[in-house]
């Protein structure tokens, strides 16, 4: 099949361009977007018209979902194939995925669950994957001197999203509203497993957040709004995951080194920062040489198994996660990962696995293999293509 | 968890009592449901129980209670094999301490802040909870004199006054005999003049908790800077001999209990609205929930009507009570009545869901398993009989007579 792929500059979108190619389509890449952020919505249309004016192509596909690709390709009569790797995404709240055109395949059992009444001969699930080559080939290359560099003892790659949290325009606070949501976010962040936060705001509650919380997400036209959603998965989902984020990282820090490689402010916390961490070429070093690598999932993916998950055992790491729904639909907890579900839990194990080489060393292996045969991209991308067109 | 091994040897009579020597045996007798059932056990496998009282049982010292104790001790001649009281008295173990004589102290209540009293070390103590959380908590902290056991059931007296009531006496298709705690007992309510703050992180901690069944995360999120707050509203003192800290008593003599009053309305409201459904609790809140409300029905001589007579009786567990069945649940089930009840961990220990009782996880499932269980009588009348015959073969109060005769080799 020919394939018109939209590229946004996702760190997956290799991998899966390289995934269709083994499968043995044709790849035709639009790289507009990969440099240019502040295009309009007229020149999406008018981009991807043009493509499609220009060559004969069996489907468009993207990651995530733009609503305007989803409009062009019903005009067009051409299937517009896409897939989460994020959580929120605010535009599957758009009126379009209700087109016939439509593949959106969703990585968060969530999120499929809250758009798939909308269309759902269009919507399915779909887990991410890995790329094993890829990793195999950085690690196998890499010299002694580079594996040493990146050999740690417990270590994050990944944002505290300090930084880029929107929760901390929440500066002019009401008493009241401001000890509801303190205690509602303490809460959630006791809690793996099952996000609450939007059975338990209420419209008014919204209401009264919106009146002091500067720049409110508006809902475009053509979309479901839903500010109860906006409130809980955009606001205080952030602030959650930053929240757990700086305090499991400090708690383990006080009892083990903790190496964080990333571009956030770790100002006052018990841990090494290494700063930002190269995705293709330093990142499978460290989740391979590492003896313990944390995923900390970010709160807005409720049910998913974050692509952290897929590449740390794809790099044949060893890994514990937070408990997320899916991971045991998906893989071992045990054997070939070890799941935690509160800071006690984590520190346990952190304690107990640093402890205990061998275990460690099973597992990343059982996880490796689970991994490479069941969920590379390769699988995926068949999986996703069978559904799209059954 | 370990539990307490409930192999029990066969009941059956002591038929050469009188060749055995007499055990003799002191129970507290203060109010406690289950107490003549406990003590007619007792009596039963031929043991001599002597009853003690004094009005300030709940006191942890009482120079009057002490003398009353050594009195009737040294009326017996020190010859006592041991003492016996539902829930945990400091001063009662105190007192057992002086002569070294056993006291099985059996708790059927949570929260019970006499747990953590530092009398809870005596080593004459031997003290049965029947929450596995309350246990866990306990035994983590190194304590040896406490152990896990469940309640129990006086079956074949039930029986006999099921048997002799009428037949559609207290009869209904779905029933709740228990409190709504929203008439008194309700500290909650007293927390006047809390800053808003404190008030908004209140209420967002008892929204959240109401959604989460099965963990429990009010006290842990009990900060010092709320603790404070509340403290300077409704003042706690600690026990000059607990060492139970401010957070575990605002969460559970407090909060626990507006939460299960809510909780009780809520579900209540939703069972009225679509099932007919009897309550049976002091005061009448047909404002509140539509159902009938013929008030309160005797423990003792009613209640086990009640539930063999309703086609479900719902059981929504006090949020105190983190893992344990509630006496309530033991009650229903030892009264052959059908069980539906909210998910408590320890049923597991013991029963089958779906074989002996039924749970729910949240208000649909409540209701869809109301429903359920309505118009298929065949399934519900086995499950209460199942439910019953295992209260019977494991979980009498007879049962427990032996066992704690059993770990004090007293038989």
């Amino acid at each position: 099949m020919n394939i018109l792929f939209w590229r946004y500059g996702s760190i997956c979108e290799p991998d899966i361009i390289d995934g269709f190619t083994r499968l043995g389509h044709t790849v035709t890449e639009v790289k507009y977007e990969i440099t240019d952020k502040a295009m309009t919505g007229e020149q999406y249309v008018k981009l991807l018209s043009d493509a499609l004016f220009n060559g004969s192509y069996s489907f468009v596909f993207s990651i995530n979902y733009y609503p305007v690709f989803s409009e062009v390709c019903t005009i067009f009569k051409i299937p517009y194939l896409c897939w989460t790797v994020d959580s929120p995404v605010m535009q599957l709240h758009s009126t379009c995925v209700e087109s016939p055109y439509n593949r959106i395949f969703l990585f968060d059992s969530k999120q499929y669950k809250e758009i798939a009444h909308r269309n759902p001969e269009c919507i399915f699930h779909l887990p991410l994957a890995t790329n094993i080559e890829r990793w195999s080939n950085v690690i196998e290359n890499a010299s002694p001197k580079d594996h040493a560099k990146f050999a740690k003892e417990v270590a994050f790659v990944g944002s505290l999203y300090s930084e880029k949290n929107p929760y901390n325009r929440f500066d002019h606070k009401p008493d009241y509203l401001d000890g509801y949501l303190e205690g509602l976010i303490e809460a959630q962040l006791k809690v793996y497993g099952y996000n609450f936060l939007e059975e338990v705001l209420t419209d008014e509650m919204v209401n009264e957040f919106k009146k002091v919380f500067p720049g409110f997400y508006t809902f475009p036209e053509k979309t479901y709004p839903n500010d109860i959603y906006a409130m809980a998965q955009l606001y205080l989902g952030s602030e959650i995951t930053v929240r757990e984020r700086i305090r499991l990282l400090d708690a383990i820090g006080k009892r083990h080194q903790v190496d964080l490689f990333t571009f956030s402010d770790t100002t006052g916390m018990s841990v090494n920062n290494c700063g930002g961490a190269q995705t293709l070429t330093e990142m499978p070093l460290i989740f391979h040489d590492s003896k313990i690598n944390l995923n900390m999932t970010a709160k807005g993916i409720q049910e998913g198994i974050p692509l952290r998950v897929f590449d740390v055992l794809g790099c044949g790491g060893f890994l514990i996660s937070n408990y997320q729904n899916e991971i045991p639909w998906f893989l071992n907890p045990d054997e070939d990962i070890v799941l935690y579900e509160s800071m006690e839990d984590l520190l346990a194990k952190v304690d107990y696995y640093m402890e205990h080489p061998a275990m460690r060393k099973e597992i990343a292996a059982n996880g490796f293999e689970h991994v490479k045969n069941e969920h590379t991209y390769e699988i995926r991308l068949q999986q996703m293509l069978n559904m799209a067109f059954s | 968890m370990q539990c307490s091994n409930h192999k029990t040897p066969e009941l059956s009579a002591h038929k050469d009592q009188q060749t055995m020597k007499e055990i003799k045996i002191i129970y507290l007798d203060s109010p406690a449901f289950g107490k003549e059932d406990m003590v007619d056990a007792f009596k039963e496998l031929g043991v001599n129980c002597i009853p003690f009282f004094h009005e300030n049982y709940n006191e942890r010292r009482d120079e009057d209670y002490e003398a009353k104790f050594d009195k009737l001790v040294e009326k017996e001649n020190g010859q006592i094999d041991m003492v016996f009281s539902f829930n945990f008295y400091p001063i009662l173990s105190n007192c057992c301490q002086k002569y070294e004589i056993p006291y099985v102290a059996y708790v059927y209540d949570s929260p019970l802040v006499s747990l953590f009293s530092y009398t809870i070390l005596n080593s004459c103590n031997h003290v049965y909870l029947f929450d596995s959380a309350i246990y866990e908590q306990l035994s983590t902290a190194g304590i040896k004199t406490v152990h896990y056991l469940p309640l129990a059931g006086a079956c074949e007296r039930w029986k006999k006054l099921i048997n002799n009531a009428p037949s559609n006496q207290f009869a209904s298709d779905v029933s709740f005999v228990g409190s709504i705690y929203n008439e008194d007992h309700n500290f909650f309510d007293r927390l006047e003049n809390l800053p808003e703050r404190t008030k908004g992180y209140l209420d967002a901690i008892m929204d959240a908790q109401l959604k989460v069944i099965g963990s429990s995360f009010i006290e842990e999120l009990l900060t010092d800077e709320i603790i404070k707050d509340m403290h300077a509203s409704v003042p706690y003192e600690p026990n000059a001999d607990g060492v139970e800290s401010l957070a575990y008593v605002y969460a559970n003599y407090f909060i626990a209990r507006k939460l299960t009053s809510r909780e009780r309305l809520d579900l209540l409201s939703a069972v009225g609205d679509n099932f007919p459904l009897t309550v049976f609790t002091r005061a009448d809140q047909s404002n509140l929930i539509k159902a009938r409300f013929p008030g309160t029905v005797d423990y003792y001589s009613q209640m086990p009507i009640v539930f063999a007579h309703s086609k479900i009786n719902l059981n929504i567990t006090l949020r105190s009570i983190t893992k344990g069945i509630p006496l309530r649940g033991m009650d229903i089930m030892g009264a052959g009545g059908f069980l539906l009840t909210n998910y408590q961990n320890d049923f597991n220990y013991h029963f089958v869901a779906g074989e002996d009782y039924e749970f729910y996880t949240s208000k649909e499932e409540m209701l869809e398993k109301i429903e359920y269980y309505l118009s298929h009588d065949k399934e519900r009348t086995e499950i209460a009989a199942n439910g019953l015959q295992k209260m019977q073969a494991q979980h009498t109060y007879l049962h427990r007579a032996q066992y704690f005769l059993n770990e004090l080799g007293l038989l």
